[in-house]
């Protein structure tokens, strides 16, 4: 059934990926009416497009759109970030939160705020720097004769473990500055502005613009490295290539809106799951998966304990680990090898 | 057609084709045979460009290829490695449009021409029945021949194969060793393809190259190979060789 069911929607790929599309467009405006003051759907529409000055006015426009668009941003590049590490290493445990990039630009950001705590245009640099050093440690740390995706996973979480402890030490030894390192290891969009997502959009723009364009090279590399370099690819350079632009992508979202682990797994893996391993129709899908995601979580994280509300980094943690069992046993059900 | 001239692999150290020279003419269907570790699959890496080797040329289509790009060899040269793997969802047809790789420029979508190649490529494997299924929902046997398809529309010059019967049931084995001789035969594709057993290399090729301990231990036409003496020297297994009764090439029998 699932086989007939998964055949069915190969074929609509064009029609879900407007679905999609829609539900992005819809999570938009759900959250943008959600909020300490609730607006309606057509109170929206008169502060995003008249002139006349007013209190719902400036909420929307200086409050909730630009924290809506910093977590759709930051969504659809851990979404895709994940779903280039999955592809690379052929493996669906891969994502920016698992094999330690998250982390490493966690940590960076993390030192940053310690070290110079009003340097703030430092801060995305910083975290790009650090995931990207991370990943050379660990593709480092897995070279031998060329990477082995396995070994490249495990090297991951070893040291993803390894910097997380480092974080901890960071809020142990330095807990006047933990207010503001607290961000990085939850994650949340509290407080997002217009700055926060013009710091994001480059590293956004550029890391998606080249997914997209190289989708073709990553599903020749989802064939296996010997039949890829059989078919005239450099496998080693391409893989190197893409390891690069997950780090750009992960470290641009959690330099913007701290650690959302889950996201780059899951978003990439359920939509593997619906449209297929072909990274042309699976990129799209998870930008706007991605997106839409952690704008739900965010709407959701903002009325469950309202009028207080809760970093979306918990919710999409306490959503994302069963839905990631889920998952995992649907498509152990399925009989991949 | 290939041309290897004191060719030496190492692999972490250990040298596992040692001096290795070997002429193998356009349009000939040759065999590498060899015991376990022998370096039989390293020496089709090595002509394959897969792997550099430490020592020697290989040299195709009469010219130096040891330092071409890996697209300028796939563009003549076609591979097919011992253990693959795909993406559980494509189709027959999508994977078969993978082997035309080499010859898309950057950015550009399979043409009118592409696809005809591709076409042909299913139809000489057997596989048109099946060109919308998932190649996971397919037997071994059809499943290789995907794999083989996807080389052919490579329109390669030469089809290197690494084991390719391994895995495959009985009727499997000789359908795929009948399809590749077949086009080796009408289009004058030069084959080298590793195989274990020694009967199917009798059969379905014109050269044999013996292997042993990274050596070549003889080459040359069926006949002259299939002796119980190079047989017992290369594997150290004793037997007796004899007409094959239906096609009359040699057969070997161990005692």
């Amino acid at each position: 059934m699932t086989k007939t069911g998964r055949k069915n929607l190969r074929a609509h790929r064009k029609l879900f990926l407007s679905l999609l599309a829609l539900l992005t467009a819809a999570s938009f405006f759900l959250s943008v009416c959600t909020g300490a003051q609730p607006l309606s759907l057509p109170e929206v529409w008169d502060a995003l497009f008249s002139t006349a000055p007013s209190l719902s006015r400036t909420i929307v426009r200086n409050i909730r759109v630009p924290r809506a668009l910093v977590g759709a941003l930051a969504g659809a590049c851990l979404a895709v970030s994940g779903a280039i590490l999955q592809g690379i290493m052929r493996n669906p445990l891969a994502s920016p939160g698992t094999i330690g990039v998250n982390s490493g630009a966690g940590l960076a950001a993390a030192l940053c705020l310690v070290l110079f705590p009003h340097m703030e245009p430092l801060l995305t640099p910083a975290a790009f720097l650090g995931a990207f050093g991370t990943t050379l440690l660990i593709y480092a740390l897995s070279w031998k004769n060329g990477v082995n995706p396995l070994r490249m996973v495990l090297a991951g979480m070893a040291v993803s473990s390894f910097v997380s402890a480092l974080i901890n030490a960071i809020h142990l030894f330095f807990p006047e500055r933990v207010q503001n390192t607290l961000g990085f290891s939850v994650g949340s969009l509290a407080a997002k502005g217009w700055r926060d997502l013009f710091i994001l959009l480059p590293y956004g723009a550029v890391g998606i613009g080249l997914a997209f364009l190289l989708s073709g090279k990553l599903n020749l590399l989802g064939l296996g490295d010997e039949t890829a370099s059989g078919l005239g690819m450099q496998v080693e350079r391409t893989r190197f290539f893409f390891i690069v632009i997950a780090s750009l992508l992960s470290a641009g979202a959690v330099a913007a809106v701290g650690l959302l682990g889950f996201v780059g797994l899951i978003v990439p893996h359920g939509m593997r799951l619906l449209t297929g391993s072909d990274h042309r129709f699976l990129f799209p899908a998870s930008v706007l998966a991605g997106a839409s995601f952690v704008m739900l979580c965010d709407t959701f994280a903002r009325v469950i304990i309202r009028p207080a509300e809760m970093p979306v980094g918990v919710v999409i943690a306490l959503l994302g680990a069963p839905f990631f069992l889920y998952l995992l046993r649907e498509r152990m059900g399925d009989g991949r090898e | 057609m290939i041309e290897v001239q004191s060719l030496s692999v190492a692999y972490e150290g250990i040298l596992a084709v040692e001096n290795v020279s070997l002429s193998i003419p356009a349009g000939c269907s040759a065999a590498l045979i060899g015991p376990n570790g022998c370096g039989k699959s390293t020496l089709l890496k090595a002509v394959a460009h897969q792997i550099r080797p430490s020592q020697g040329t290989v040299s195709l289509d009469g010219k130096d290829s040891t330092r071409w790009s890996s697209r300028q060899i796939a563009q003549l040269l076609a591979y097919l490695p011992q253990q693959f793997s795909a993406p559980p969802d494509y189709t027959v047809r999508e994977l078969v449009e993978f082997g035309r790789t080499p010859f898309l420029p950057f950015g550009r979508r399979l043409q009118k021409r592409d696809r005809q190649i591709v076409d042909w490529a299913i139809r000489e494997m057997n596989l048109d029945g099946f060109q919308e299924r998932p190649a996971v929902s397919l037997s071994g046997g059809e499943r290789q021949r995907v794999w083989i398809a996807m080389r052919l529309a490579q329109q390669p010059k030469i089809l290197l194969l690494d084991e390719p019967t391994t895995y495959l049931d009985i009727a499997a084995q000789f359908e795929t060793l009948r399809l590749v001789r077949k086009l080796n035969r009408e289009t004058g594709l030069t084959v080298l393809m590793v195989l274990h057993d020694l009967n199917q290399a009798a059969r379905f090729s014109d050269l044999i190259f013996v292997m042993s301990g990274g050596r070549l231990l003889g080459e040359g036409s069926v006949r002259d190979m299939m002796t119980a003496s190079l047989i017992q020297r290369a594997f150290g297994i004793g037997g007796v060789v004899a007409d094959d009764p239906v096609t009359g090439t040699p057969m070997f029998i161990p005692e």
